[in-house]
């Protein structure tokens, strides 16, 4: 069969490209820099969505002069820590510097910051999947927390050029997939 | 059929038909039975469809309790063994349609089922149109290997999914460029693979689903835009384009006489051309598209002019071939008016408007009688009985007007009807 090896090729391509998505991924957890963002509370009752809860942070937005994101929204941010060790939004680009770990992708969520000089802006990741039926628990936990001003709830990101994965919902350090052991 | 092939021998032993005979109604017979899908087809796409999305289920059920790595391996599974299954049907099982409608639509499923996994493993969220993205085009190569034909119509829809998400979703400037190579894959492959056989029921299908596909990516220009009227002229010439290249199909296969292409052109400029036959049309183009002349900056502009000179082009090449087709050439006329609206009176657009419909209706009822087609007649009858509701219910239009101008149009349909009376008994009588 003369195009038996053309089949097989195309098909073995196919399959590579699952490969190249664990490859990316996993060399990314592996150099990338973890980010602590600090959650917001936001509409209390209800953080959860069916299988996944929903994320909403601290710091989205960004006072800067002088700067214009690229016409697609798309811009890059310096992450900086604050006194808590949360990672802050310090600068903005349109190019990603070389040293890059610190650096994050992130998409304008408002189009008018030559007035007021704030750039709004959303982290990537709005959602965060778990355990259905952790879920209740886990939500009864993190509401808990989120209302108590002494609590510090956050997301732990791996950041690699430019690029994040969100690892872990962490509530004083205890990720939130673990909330049914701390019930109490 | 069995039953007349089995009777073919006896036939031709009493001389009822001769062995040359025999033998034609015996091809005919298998060239039917090979063109229709079987019933076993049909129930193996069926099956095909409720397995994949069951191990879809099943996987998703205890997925959490599972650590990374066996995360990772399940993930890839559904990719892998569903491929494995493709690679069997297309080497072993050449001959099956079954076995390769089934496997082509497992592994189309099992990609998207594999990727979403992986996405959730590692959290990348993402939007839906990224997503419908990555499957897309990770499908794309089975596309090119493989020859199941229900592909066809499945790539359409996920393309126009993958549209109207990105088109709706995202931000302003962004176009979603790679509906073009979706769809361009879909158009030359299956233009490629078929065109040296008969049309088949694929090519029906598609007929309708390529044109749907064509008007919601064409939607997603509106989005952006600054003069939205500009849409309703872009469809105008999107419509009469379908219509002209439905009518081409039908030159070259015959048996496609009622395509998707030309029949959705005709409901789309009919009911476009009814729209425009109001007087609010000819004053919201004049007030509102032509106030500022944003529009010269639209893309649906340059899409409409496009599409016309495309349009026009094929016109006049194939003009021998393409019989008179008024409304199309309304559409185009109605068209190039729109444009002068700014400098004429509303009512004056209104009046050419209403006079193509009447022309157009005329047109098709008098080619009904003459070839005593029915459905060209009743088509043709569509367009005076719409004209003539829309205008007895034109509020805009006085009763005294309106009344004049119908007892006019009713002594006109008596006169014709009158002439042609009196010539069938002129012909009558010479004979």
């Amino acid at each position: 069969m003369k195009n038996k090896r053309i089949v097989i090729i195309l098909a073995s391509l196919q399959l590579l490209f699952f490969g190249w998505i664990i490859f990316q991924s996993e060399s990314h957890l592996a150099a990338g820099r973890i980010h602590k963002f600090q959650l917001r509370i936001s509409d209390p009752s209800d953080p959860f969505r069916g299988r996944y809860m929903v994320l909403n942070f601290a710091e989205e937005n960004l006072k800067i002069s002088g700067f214009v994101p690229a016409e697609n929204g798309k811009f890059h941010i310096q992450l900086g820590k604050d006194a808590h060790g949360f990672s802050i939004p310090i600068n903005a680009s349109n190019v990603l510097p070389a040293d890059n770990n610190d650096w994050l992708e992130v998409s304008s969520s408002n189009f008018n910051i030559a007035d007021s000089g704030i750039i709004y802006f959303n982290y990537p990741w709005d959602r965060y999947f778990l355990n259905e039926d952790a879920a209740d628990a886990a939500e009864a936990f993190l509401i808990k927390h989120l209302r108590d001003s002494t609590s510090k709830c956050w997301a732990e990101v791996s950041i690699h050029r430019g690029k994040s994965i969100l690892k872990d919902v962490k509530v004083n350090g205890i990720s939130i997939n673990d909330a049914e052991k701390y019930k109490k | 059929m069995k039953n007349v092939r089995n009777l073919l021998p006896e036939w031709v032993k009493d001389g009822l038909i001769s062995p040359e005979q025999a033998r034609n109604i015996d091809s005919w017979i298998s060239e039917k039975e090979n063109n229709s899908p079987s019933v076993l087809v049909i129930l193996s796409i069926i099956g095909a469809l409720l397995t994949g999305i069951g191990i879809i289920l099943i996987v998703a059920h205890n997925w959490d309790y599972l650590p990374h790595t066996i995360k990772l391996l399940f993930a890839l599974l559904p990719a892998v063994a569903f491929t494995a299954l493709k690679l069997f049907a297309i080497f072993k099982k050449p001959e099956s349609a079954a076995w390769r409608e089934a496997t082509a639509i497992l592994q189309l499923l099992s990609f998207g089922a594999s990727i979403s996994l992986l996405s959730q493993i590692y959290q990348l969220g993402g939007t839906l149109d990224s997503f419908l993205l990555a499957w897309i085009t990770i499908a794309t190569p089975t596309l090119f290997y493989d020859r199941s034909s229900s592909l066809f119509p499945l790539f359409t829809l996920l393309a126009t999914w993958f549209v109207l998400q990105a088109g709706f979703n995202s931000y302003a400037g962004q176009h979603p460029v790679h509906y073009i190579w979706m769809i361009g894959s879909v158009i030359g492959l299956l233009w490629y693979r078929y065109r040296a056989e008969d049309f088949t029921r694929l090519f029906q299908l598609m007929s309708w689903l390529l044109p749907m596909s064509f008007a919601v990516a064409l939607s997603t220009f509106i989005k952006n835009s600054r003069t939205e009227e500009m849409a309703f002229l872009m469809y105008i010439a999107y419509s009469a384009f379908i219509l002209l290249a439905g009518k081409l199909f039908v030159q070259y296969r015959p048996n496609f006489q009622h395509n998707g292409f030309a029949v959705l052109g005709r409901i789309g400029i009919l009911i476009l051309i009814t729209i425009m036959s109001y007087k609010f049309y000819w004053k919201m183009m004049k007030n509102e598209l032509f106030e500022d002349k944003d529009f010269i900056s639209d893309y649906m502009f340059y899409i409409s002019i496009g599409l016309w000179l495309c349009g026009l082009l094929l016109y006049l090449i194939k003009k021998a071939e393409i019989q008179a087709l008024p409304e199309w050439m309304a559409a185009m006329c109605l068209f190039v008016l729109t444009f002068l609206a700014a400098f004429m009176n509303p009512v004056f657009g209104m009046l050419a408007v209403n006079i193509s419909m009447l022309l157009i209706g005329v047109f098709y009822i008098q080619k009904g009688v003459k070839s005593d087609n029915l459905r060209i007649l009743n088509y043709g009858s569509l367009w005076v009985l719409l004209f003539v509701l829309c205008r007895f219910f034109d509020f805009n239009v006085s009763f005294l007007v309106r009344g004049v101008f119908f007892i006019l149009l009713g002594l006109i349909f008596f006169g014709v009807n009158y002439y042609m009376v009196k010539r069938k008994e002129a012909v009558k009588n010479e004979k």
